[in-house]
Protein backbone atom coordinates (compact mmCIF):
# COMPACT_ATOMS: atom_id res chain seq x y z
CA UNK A 1 0.00 0.00 0.00
CA UNK A 2 1.35 3.19 -0.66
CA UNK A 3 0.77 6.75 0.65
CA UNK A 4 1.33 9.69 -0.72
CA UNK A 5 1.75 12.14 2.64
CA UNK A 6 1.74 12.00 6.82
CA UNK A 7 -0.55 14.38 8.08
CA UNK A 8 0.54 15.27 11.91
CA UNK A 9 -2.41 17.37 13.56
CA UNK A 10 -1.45 17.07 17.49
CA UNK A 11 -4.97 19.12 18.74
CA UNK A 12 -7.44 18.64 15.69
CA UNK A 13 -10.69 20.01 16.47
CA UNK A 14 -14.56 19.57 15.28
CA UNK A 15 -15.13 22.55 13.67
CA UNK A 16 -19.17 23.72 13.79
CA UNK A 17 -20.20 26.65 11.50
CA UNK A 18 -23.03 28.10 12.45
CA UNK A 19 -25.04 30.64 10.61
CA UNK A 20 -27.54 32.91 12.44
CA UNK A 21 -28.98 36.27 10.85
CA UNK A 22 -28.72 39.33 14.05
CA UNK A 23 -27.27 37.05 16.28
CA UNK A 24 -26.96 38.93 19.65
CA UNK A 25 -26.14 37.00 23.05
CA UNK A 26 -28.87 35.88 25.37
CA UNK A 27 -31.19 34.92 23.18
CA UNK A 28 -32.58 31.83 22.14
CA UNK A 29 -32.21 30.82 17.79
CA UNK A 30 -33.41 27.77 16.37
CA UNK A 31 -31.64 25.99 13.13
CA UNK A 32 -34.41 25.18 10.64
CA UNK A 33 -32.46 24.62 7.91
CA UNK A 34 -29.31 21.93 8.74
CA UNK A 35 -27.12 23.75 6.13
CA UNK A 36 -26.93 26.63 8.82
CA UNK A 37 -25.36 24.27 11.21
CA UNK A 38 -22.73 22.35 9.94
CA UNK A 39 -19.38 20.17 11.38
CA UNK A 40 -16.32 19.58 10.09
CA UNK A 41 -13.24 17.85 11.53
CA UNK A 42 -10.82 20.25 11.61
CA UNK A 43 -7.15 21.02 12.61
CA UNK A 44 -4.50 22.21 10.02
CA UNK A 45 -2.87 18.93 9.10
CA UNK A 46 -6.62 17.37 8.56
CA UNK A 47 -7.77 20.05 6.39
CA UNK A 48 -4.51 19.84 4.40
CA UNK A 49 -5.36 15.72 4.02
CA UNK A 50 -8.78 16.79 3.35
CA UNK A 51 -8.35 19.07 0.60
CA UNK A 52 -5.47 16.77 -0.74
CA UNK A 53 -8.16 13.83 -0.96
CA UNK A 54 -10.04 15.73 -3.33
CA UNK A 55 -7.40 15.63 -5.59
CA UNK A 56 -7.26 11.48 -5.41
CA UNK A 57 -3.63 11.98 -2.97
CA UNK A 58 -3.62 9.56 -0.05
CA UNK A 59 -2.65 9.91 3.18
CA UNK A 60 -2.16 8.95 6.85
CA UNK A 61 -3.83 11.36 9.43
CA UNK A 62 -2.43 11.02 12.83
CA UNK A 63 -2.64 12.92 16.24
CA UNK A 64 -4.53 13.02 19.21
CA UNK A 65 -8.43 12.29 19.54
CA UNK A 66 -10.47 11.46 23.02
CA UNK A 67 -13.96 11.30 23.69
CA UNK A 68 -17.32 12.04 22.01
CA UNK A 69 -15.76 14.86 19.66
CA UNK A 70 -12.61 12.51 19.15
CA UNK A 71 -15.37 9.67 17.96
CA UNK A 72 -16.86 12.57 15.58
CA UNK A 73 -14.26 13.30 13.96
CA UNK A 74 -12.29 9.92 13.22
CA UNK A 75 -15.90 8.79 11.84
CA UNK A 76 -16.20 11.64 9.35
CA UNK A 77 -12.48 11.40 8.56
CA UNK A 78 -12.94 7.08 7.94
CA UNK A 79 -15.80 7.88 5.20
CA UNK A 80 -13.15 9.45 2.83
CA UNK A 81 -11.56 6.69 0.82
CA UNK A 82 -8.15 8.33 0.42
CA UNK A 83 -7.61 8.92 4.04
CA UNK A 84 -6.25 6.21 6.92
CA UNK A 85 -6.65 7.57 10.22
CA UNK A 86 -3.90 6.64 12.97
CA UNK A 87 -4.73 8.73 15.97
CA UNK A 88 -3.93 8.05 19.45
CA UNK A 89 -6.65 8.24 22.00
CA UNK A 90 -6.25 10.55 25.20
CA UNK A 91 -8.95 10.68 28.40
CA UNK A 92 -9.70 14.48 27.60
CA UNK A 93 -12.26 15.03 25.15
CA UNK A 94 -10.98 16.92 21.89
CA UNK A 95 -11.68 20.35 21.50
CA UNK A 96 -14.03 22.32 19.03
CA UNK A 97 -14.20 25.50 17.53
CA UNK A 98 -17.48 26.82 16.92
CA UNK A 99 -18.28 29.72 14.65
CA UNK A 100 -21.39 31.88 14.34
CA UNK A 101 -21.64 33.66 10.83
CA UNK A 102 -23.55 36.77 11.17
CA UNK A 103 -24.54 37.19 7.51
CA UNK A 104 -26.93 40.13 8.84
CA UNK A 105 -24.49 42.33 10.64
CA UNK A 106 -21.45 40.61 8.49
CA UNK A 107 -19.59 39.08 11.89
CA UNK A 108 -18.45 36.16 13.10
CA UNK A 109 -18.19 35.30 16.70
CA UNK A 110 -16.01 32.28 17.77
CA UNK A 111 -15.26 30.10 20.47
CA UNK A 112 -12.48 27.86 20.64
CA UNK A 113 -11.33 25.59 23.49
CA UNK A 114 -8.24 24.50 24.27
CA UNK A 115 -7.98 20.77 23.99
CA UNK A 116 -7.42 17.46 25.38
CA UNK A 117 -4.35 17.07 28.16
CA UNK A 118 -2.07 14.70 26.82
CA UNK A 119 -0.41 12.53 29.53
CA UNK A 120 3.33 11.38 29.24
CA UNK A 121 2.45 8.03 28.67
CA UNK A 122 0.00 8.97 25.77
CA UNK A 123 3.08 11.16 24.31
CA UNK A 124 5.59 8.81 24.46
CA UNK A 125 3.10 6.15 22.65
CA UNK A 126 2.20 8.87 19.91
CA UNK A 127 6.01 9.26 19.09
CA UNK A 128 6.79 5.75 18.88
CA UNK A 129 4.09 5.75 16.27
CA UNK A 130 4.90 8.56 14.43
CA UNK A 131 8.46 7.03 13.92
CA UNK A 132 7.05 4.03 12.35
CA UNK A 133 4.45 5.49 10.58
CA UNK A 134 6.69 8.28 8.87
CA UNK A 135 8.43 4.87 7.29
CA UNK A 136 5.64 4.72 5.24
CA UNK A 137 5.28 8.00 3.22
CA UNK A 138 8.42 10.62 1.57
CA UNK A 139 6.41 13.98 2.50
CA UNK A 140 5.51 14.78 6.39
CA UNK A 141 3.15 18.07 6.94
CA UNK A 142 3.06 18.77 10.75
CA UNK A 143 0.79 21.54 11.24
CA UNK A 144 -1.04 23.53 14.21
CA UNK A 145 -1.27 24.43 17.94
CA UNK A 146 0.38 21.24 20.33
CA UNK A 147 -2.56 20.62 23.04
CA UNK A 148 -2.28 21.00 27.05
CA UNK A 149 1.02 18.56 28.02
CA UNK A 150 2.61 18.05 24.83
CA UNK A 151 6.54 19.87 25.34
CA UNK A 152 7.22 23.29 23.13
CA UNK A 153 10.14 20.62 21.42
CA UNK A 154 7.73 18.24 20.18
CA UNK A 155 7.92 19.69 16.87
CA UNK A 156 11.13 20.47 16.66
CA UNK A 157 12.04 16.61 17.93
CA UNK A 158 9.43 15.68 15.28
CA UNK A 159 10.98 16.94 11.95
CA UNK A 160 14.19 16.04 13.42
CA UNK A 161 14.03 12.45 12.96
CA UNK A 162 12.07 13.27 9.45
CA UNK A 163 14.57 15.40 7.69
CA UNK A 164 17.04 12.57 9.22
CA UNK A 165 15.05 9.64 7.36
CA UNK A 166 15.21 12.48 3.91
CA UNK A 167 11.66 13.13 4.00
CA UNK A 168 10.26 16.36 2.33
CA UNK A 169 8.80 18.25 5.49
CA UNK A 170 6.45 21.09 5.51
CA UNK A 171 4.80 23.52 8.73
CA UNK A 172 2.34 25.97 9.22
CA UNK A 173 1.79 27.00 12.59
CA UNK A 174 2.47 29.72 14.97
CA UNK A 175 4.02 29.81 18.75
CA UNK A 176 6.69 29.11 20.59
CA UNK A 177 6.85 25.24 19.21
CA UNK A 178 6.75 26.64 15.67
CA UNK A 179 9.51 29.03 16.87
CA UNK A 180 11.76 25.82 18.89
CA UNK A 181 11.16 23.78 15.24
CA UNK A 182 12.80 26.67 12.78
CA UNK A 183 16.02 26.97 15.10
CA UNK A 184 16.41 23.37 15.85
CA UNK A 185 15.46 21.43 12.88
CA UNK A 186 13.91 23.53 10.42
CA UNK A 187 11.73 21.89 7.83
CA UNK A 188 11.94 22.20 3.95
CA UNK A 189 8.44 24.79 3.88
CA UNK A 190 7.25 27.12 6.32
CA UNK A 191 4.44 28.78 6.59
CA UNK A 192 3.54 30.98 9.96
CA UNK A 193 0.05 30.99 10.22
CA UNK A 194 -0.20 34.87 11.12
CA UNK A 195 -4.03 35.20 12.06
CA UNK A 196 -3.87 34.90 15.66
CA UNK A 197 -0.46 36.28 16.14
CA UNK A 198 2.35 38.04 14.28
CA UNK A 199 5.15 37.52 16.48
CA UNK A 200 7.54 34.99 14.61
CA UNK A 201 10.89 34.19 15.94
CA UNK A 202 11.03 37.16 18.15
CA UNK A 203 9.90 40.10 15.98
CA UNK A 204 6.73 41.79 15.53
CA UNK A 205 6.24 41.36 11.64
CA UNK A 206 4.12 43.93 10.58
CA UNK A 207 5.85 45.93 7.53
CA UNK A 208 6.63 44.46 4.52
CA UNK A 209 10.29 44.85 5.33
CA UNK A 210 9.51 43.08 8.75
CA UNK A 211 8.22 40.35 6.16
CA UNK A 212 11.43 39.94 4.37
CA UNK A 213 13.74 40.10 7.47
CA UNK A 214 11.50 37.35 8.98
CA UNK A 215 11.43 35.17 5.86
CA UNK A 216 14.96 35.55 5.64
CA UNK A 217 15.72 34.11 8.80
CA UNK A 218 13.69 31.15 8.41
CA UNK A 219 15.81 30.26 5.37
CA UNK A 220 19.30 31.07 7.07
CA UNK A 221 17.89 28.52 9.71
CA UNK A 222 17.62 25.94 6.84
CA UNK A 223 14.21 26.03 5.21
CA UNK A 224 13.88 26.29 0.95
CA UNK A 225 10.80 28.12 0.99
CA UNK A 226 8.92 30.03 3.12
CA UNK A 227 5.40 31.96 2.51
CA UNK A 228 3.74 34.26 4.49
CA UNK A 229 -0.09 35.38 3.89
CA UNK A 230 0.15 39.86 3.34
CA UNK A 231 -2.55 41.93 3.00
CA UNK A 232 -5.34 39.03 2.31
CA UNK A 233 -5.20 38.67 -1.16
CA UNK A 234 -1.67 38.27 -1.42
CA UNK A 235 1.54 36.58 0.10
CA UNK A 236 5.12 37.25 0.38
CA UNK A 237 6.69 34.07 -0.96
CA UNK A 238 10.68 33.60 -0.17
CA UNK A 239 13.25 31.25 -1.27
CA UNK A 240 17.38 31.56 -0.91
CA UNK A 241 17.10 33.15 -4.26
CA UNK A 242 15.24 36.27 -2.96
CA UNK A 243 11.70 37.06 -2.02
CA UNK A 244 8.52 37.82 -4.31
CA UNK A 245 4.91 39.20 -3.70
CA UNK A 246 2.27 37.39 -5.33
CA UNK A 247 -0.66 39.40 -5.80
CA UNK A 248 -4.58 38.41 -6.69
CA UNK A 249 -5.39 40.23 -9.73
CA UNK A 250 -8.77 38.71 -10.28
CA UNK A 251 -11.93 39.88 -7.39
CA UNK A 252 -11.97 37.41 -5.13
CA UNK A 253 -14.98 36.33 -2.67
CA UNK A 254 -13.65 37.30 0.45
CA UNK A 255 -16.23 35.40 2.51
CA UNK A 256 -14.57 32.36 1.34
CA UNK A 257 -10.95 32.83 2.55
CA UNK A 258 -11.47 31.02 5.51
CA UNK A 259 -9.04 27.90 5.09
CA UNK A 260 -7.24 29.27 1.95
CA UNK A 261 -4.43 28.93 3.91
CA UNK A 262 -4.86 25.70 4.05
CA UNK A 263 -5.48 24.91 0.31
CA UNK A 264 -2.28 26.96 -0.50
CA UNK A 265 -0.16 24.64 1.75
CA UNK A 266 -2.24 21.26 0.17
CA UNK A 267 -0.89 23.13 -3.28
CA UNK A 268 2.25 23.19 -2.28
CA UNK A 269 2.89 19.50 -1.16
CA UNK A 270 0.59 17.97 -3.99
CA UNK A 271 2.85 19.95 -6.83
CA UNK A 272 6.18 18.58 -4.44
CA UNK A 273 4.78 15.10 -4.97
CA UNK A 274 3.90 14.85 -8.51
CA UNK A 275 6.62 16.74 -9.74
CA UNK A 276 10.73 16.97 -9.61
CA UNK A 277 11.06 19.11 -6.07
CA UNK A 278 11.07 22.95 -7.06
CA UNK A 279 9.82 24.98 -4.51
CA UNK A 280 9.41 28.28 -6.34
CA UNK A 281 6.49 26.17 -8.87
CA UNK A 282 5.46 24.42 -6.14
CA UNK A 283 4.87 28.18 -4.39
CA UNK A 284 3.18 29.33 -7.55
CA UNK A 285 1.27 25.90 -7.69
CA UNK A 286 0.23 26.66 -4.21
CA UNK A 287 -1.23 30.05 -4.67
CA UNK A 288 -3.20 28.94 -7.58
CA UNK A 289 -4.81 26.22 -5.08
CA UNK A 290 -5.61 28.84 -3.05
CA UNK A 291 -6.84 31.16 -5.10
CA UNK A 292 -8.94 28.28 -6.69
CA UNK A 293 -10.37 27.42 -3.03
CA UNK A 294 -12.19 30.21 -2.95
CA UNK A 295 -14.68 29.49 -4.58
CA UNK A 296 -15.67 26.71 -2.82
CA UNK A 297 -16.89 26.70 0.51
CA UNK A 298 -15.64 24.07 2.42
CA UNK A 299 -12.26 21.80 2.49
CA UNK A 300 -12.42 21.43 -1.04
CA UNK A 301 -10.24 22.05 -3.91
CA UNK A 302 -10.75 22.09 -8.21
CA UNK A 303 -9.78 19.53 -10.18
CA UNK A 304 -6.33 19.89 -10.91
CA UNK A 305 -7.43 21.63 -14.70
CA UNK A 306 -8.74 24.24 -12.77
CA UNK A 307 -6.23 24.87 -10.68
CA UNK A 308 -3.73 25.41 -13.70
CA UNK A 309 -5.89 28.01 -14.90
CA UNK A 310 -5.83 30.04 -11.68
CA UNK A 311 -1.56 29.97 -12.20
CA UNK A 312 -2.37 33.13 -14.67
CA UNK A 313 -4.97 34.34 -11.95
CA UNK A 314 -2.01 36.52 -9.71
CA UNK A 315 0.61 38.65 -10.60
CA UNK A 316 5.06 38.02 -9.55
CA UNK A 317 6.81 40.88 -8.49
CA UNK A 318 10.30 40.22 -6.69
CA UNK A 319 10.40 42.40 -3.51
CA UNK A 320 13.81 41.85 -2.20
CA UNK B 1 -16.18 -6.54 -3.72
CA UNK B 2 -13.08 -6.94 -2.12
CA UNK B 3 -11.66 -6.90 1.26
CA UNK B 4 -10.26 -3.65 0.78
CA UNK B 5 -13.70 -1.88 -0.26
CA UNK B 6 -15.10 -2.81 3.05
CA UNK B 7 -12.15 -2.44 5.22
CA UNK B 8 -12.02 0.60 8.46
CA UNK B 9 -8.64 2.54 7.08
CA UNK B 10 -6.83 2.54 10.59
CA UNK B 11 -3.89 1.52 11.69
CA UNK B 12 -4.47 1.22 15.38
CA UNK B 13 -2.32 -1.31 16.40
CA UNK B 14 -0.21 -2.62 19.36
CA UNK B 15 3.64 -3.73 19.28
CA UNK B 16 4.40 -6.85 20.63
CA UNK B 17 6.28 -4.93 23.19
CA UNK B 18 3.84 -2.80 24.82
CA UNK B 19 1.93 -3.94 27.74
CA UNK B 20 -1.37 -5.81 28.17
CA UNK B 21 -2.36 -2.91 30.43
CA UNK B 22 -1.53 -0.67 27.09
CA UNK B 23 -3.54 -3.47 25.40
CA UNK B 24 -6.71 -2.79 27.22
CA UNK B 25 -6.75 0.77 27.52
CA UNK B 26 -6.47 0.83 23.04
CA UNK B 27 -9.56 -1.14 23.21
CA UNK B 28 -11.53 0.76 25.96
CA UNK B 29 -10.83 3.58 24.17
CA UNK B 30 -11.15 2.67 20.81
CA UNK B 31 -14.35 0.40 21.49
CA UNK B 32 -12.71 -2.15 20.13
CA UNK B 33 -12.33 -6.19 21.12
CA UNK B 34 -9.34 -6.83 19.45
CA UNK B 35 -5.98 -5.91 17.93
CA UNK B 36 -3.51 -6.84 15.32
CA UNK B 37 0.31 -6.85 16.80
CA UNK B 38 2.69 -4.96 14.64
CA UNK B 39 6.46 -4.92 14.54
CA UNK B 40 7.72 -1.29 13.45
CA UNK B 41 7.65 -1.44 10.00
CA UNK B 42 3.84 -2.43 10.49
CA UNK B 43 4.15 -5.59 9.35
CA UNK B 44 1.60 -8.17 10.89
CA UNK B 45 3.68 -10.36 13.58
CA UNK B 46 0.32 -11.50 15.49
CA UNK B 47 -3.41 -10.53 17.79
CA UNK B 48 -4.66 -10.46 20.63
CA UNK B 49 -8.13 -10.37 21.63
CA UNK B 50 -9.73 -9.46 25.10
CA UNK B 51 -10.87 -13.39 25.48
CA UNK B 52 -6.70 -14.07 24.94
CA UNK B 53 -6.47 -11.87 27.95
CA UNK B 54 -9.24 -13.61 29.67
CA UNK B 55 -8.12 -16.83 29.29
CA UNK B 56 -4.08 -15.85 30.02
CA UNK B 57 -5.74 -14.20 33.26
CA UNK B 58 -7.03 -17.83 34.26
CA UNK B 59 -5.26 -20.96 35.61
CA UNK B 60 -3.77 -22.71 33.21
CA UNK B 61 -6.23 -25.83 33.72
CA UNK B 62 -9.16 -23.41 33.48
CA UNK B 63 -8.57 -22.96 29.62
CA UNK B 64 -8.44 -26.40 28.39
CA UNK B 65 -12.36 -26.25 28.89
CA UNK B 66 -14.71 -24.97 26.84
CA UNK B 67 -16.99 -23.51 28.57
CA UNK B 68 -16.29 -20.51 30.94
CA UNK B 69 -19.16 -22.06 33.38
CA UNK B 70 -16.72 -24.16 35.02
CA UNK B 71 -14.88 -20.93 36.84
CA UNK B 72 -15.21 -21.69 40.19
CA UNK B 73 -14.33 -18.23 42.04
CA UNK B 74 -13.82 -15.05 39.39
CA UNK B 75 -11.41 -13.35 42.17
CA UNK B 76 -8.83 -15.57 40.73
CA UNK B 77 -9.71 -14.10 37.17
CA UNK B 78 -8.73 -10.64 38.92
CA UNK B 79 -5.79 -11.96 41.11
CA UNK B 80 -4.59 -13.39 37.43
CA UNK B 81 -4.95 -10.08 35.76
CA UNK B 82 -3.35 -8.04 37.72
CA UNK B 83 -0.49 -10.42 37.52
CA UNK B 84 0.02 -10.16 34.02
CA UNK B 85 -0.93 -6.47 33.37
CA UNK B 86 2.47 -5.51 33.44
CA UNK B 87 3.96 -7.77 31.10
CA UNK B 88 4.39 -7.50 27.05
CA UNK B 89 1.63 -8.26 24.46
CA UNK B 90 4.25 -11.10 22.91
CA UNK B 91 3.62 -12.88 25.65
CA UNK B 92 -0.53 -13.83 25.36
CA UNK B 93 -0.70 -13.12 21.64
CA UNK B 94 -1.47 -15.49 18.90
CA UNK B 95 1.97 -15.34 16.61
CA UNK B 96 0.08 -16.94 13.96
CA UNK B 97 -2.86 -14.82 13.07
CA UNK B 98 -5.59 -14.92 11.08
CA UNK B 99 -5.64 -12.71 8.45
CA UNK B 100 -6.95 -11.47 4.77
CA UNK B 101 -5.43 -9.71 1.78
CA UNK B 102 -6.69 -6.19 0.72
CA UNK B 103 -7.83 -7.94 -2.93
CA UNK B 104 -9.68 -11.32 -1.13
CA UNK B 105 -12.76 -11.17 -1.87
CA UNK B 106 -15.43 -10.65 0.64
CA UNK B 107 -17.05 -13.70 0.41
CA UNK B 108 -13.56 -15.02 2.04
CA UNK B 109 -13.24 -12.95 4.44
CA UNK B 110 -16.92 -13.68 6.05
CA UNK B 111 -15.55 -17.31 5.47
CA UNK B 112 -12.58 -16.87 7.49
CA UNK B 113 -14.43 -14.43 10.31
CA UNK B 114 -17.37 -16.84 10.86
CA UNK B 115 -15.78 -20.15 10.48
CA UNK B 116 -13.25 -18.81 13.28
CA UNK B 117 -15.29 -16.35 15.47
CA UNK B 118 -13.87 -13.67 14.82
CA UNK B 119 -14.98 -10.64 16.19
CA UNK B 120 -12.11 -8.56 14.04
CA UNK B 121 -9.63 -9.42 11.38
CA UNK B 122 -6.05 -7.78 9.96
CA UNK B 123 -6.27 -6.62 6.57
CA UNK B 124 -2.71 -6.66 4.97
CA UNK B 125 -0.94 -5.48 1.99
CA UNK B 126 1.01 -7.80 -0.35
CA UNK B 127 4.50 -7.16 1.99
CA UNK B 128 2.05 -7.99 5.06
CA UNK B 129 1.83 -4.88 6.13
CA UNK B 130 -1.23 -3.49 8.12
CA UNK B 131 -3.50 -1.51 6.10
CA UNK B 132 -6.57 -1.96 8.12
CA UNK B 133 -9.34 -3.98 10.10
CA UNK B 134 -12.43 -5.34 9.21
CA UNK B 135 -14.98 -5.87 12.10
CA UNK B 136 -17.42 -8.29 12.15
CA UNK B 137 -20.27 -5.52 12.26
CA UNK B 138 -18.98 -4.09 9.33
CA UNK B 139 -19.42 -7.24 7.45
CA UNK B 140 -22.96 -7.83 8.83
CA UNK B 141 -24.01 -4.65 7.41
CA UNK B 142 -22.81 -5.36 3.98
CA UNK B 143 -24.76 -8.14 3.80
CA UNK B 144 -27.54 -6.68 5.17
CA UNK B 145 -27.18 -4.17 2.42
CA UNK B 146 -26.77 -7.50 0.15
CA UNK B 147 -23.23 -5.68 -1.14
CA UNK B 148 -21.77 -9.03 -0.71
CA UNK B 149 -23.59 -11.57 -3.15
CA UNK B 150 -24.62 -9.27 -5.42
CA UNK B 151 -21.67 -9.34 -7.81
CA UNK B 152 -19.98 -12.75 -6.74
CA UNK B 153 -22.78 -15.23 -6.97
Amino acid sequence: MNYDILCVTLNPSLDREIVIEKFDTGELYRINNPSNSVMEPGGKGINVALMLSTLGVKSITMGFLGGFIGKVIQSKLASIHEITTNFVYTNEETRENIEIIDTKQNKITEINSMGPFVSEDDYSHFIKRYQSTMSLTDHVVISGSIPPGVPIHAYSDFFRQALDKNKFTYMEAIGPHFDEAIKNSCPMVVRPDLRKSRRVLGTNIETLDDYIYVSRKIIEHGAKLVVMSYNIVADIVTTAEGSWMFTATNEIDRSHLFGSGDAYMAGIVYYMQKNSPDFFEAAKFGMATAISSTRYIGKILGDEEEINQDTEKFKIEKIG
Amino acid sequence: MKAKDIMQRDLTAIMADETVERFIMICQRHGISALPVINPDYILVGYLSESGIISASLPGYLSLMESSAFIPDSHQFFKGLHNIIDKPVSEFMDDKPFKVYANDTVLHVADVMIKNKLKLIPVIDEENKLIGIIRRIGLLSSAAKGEILTDES
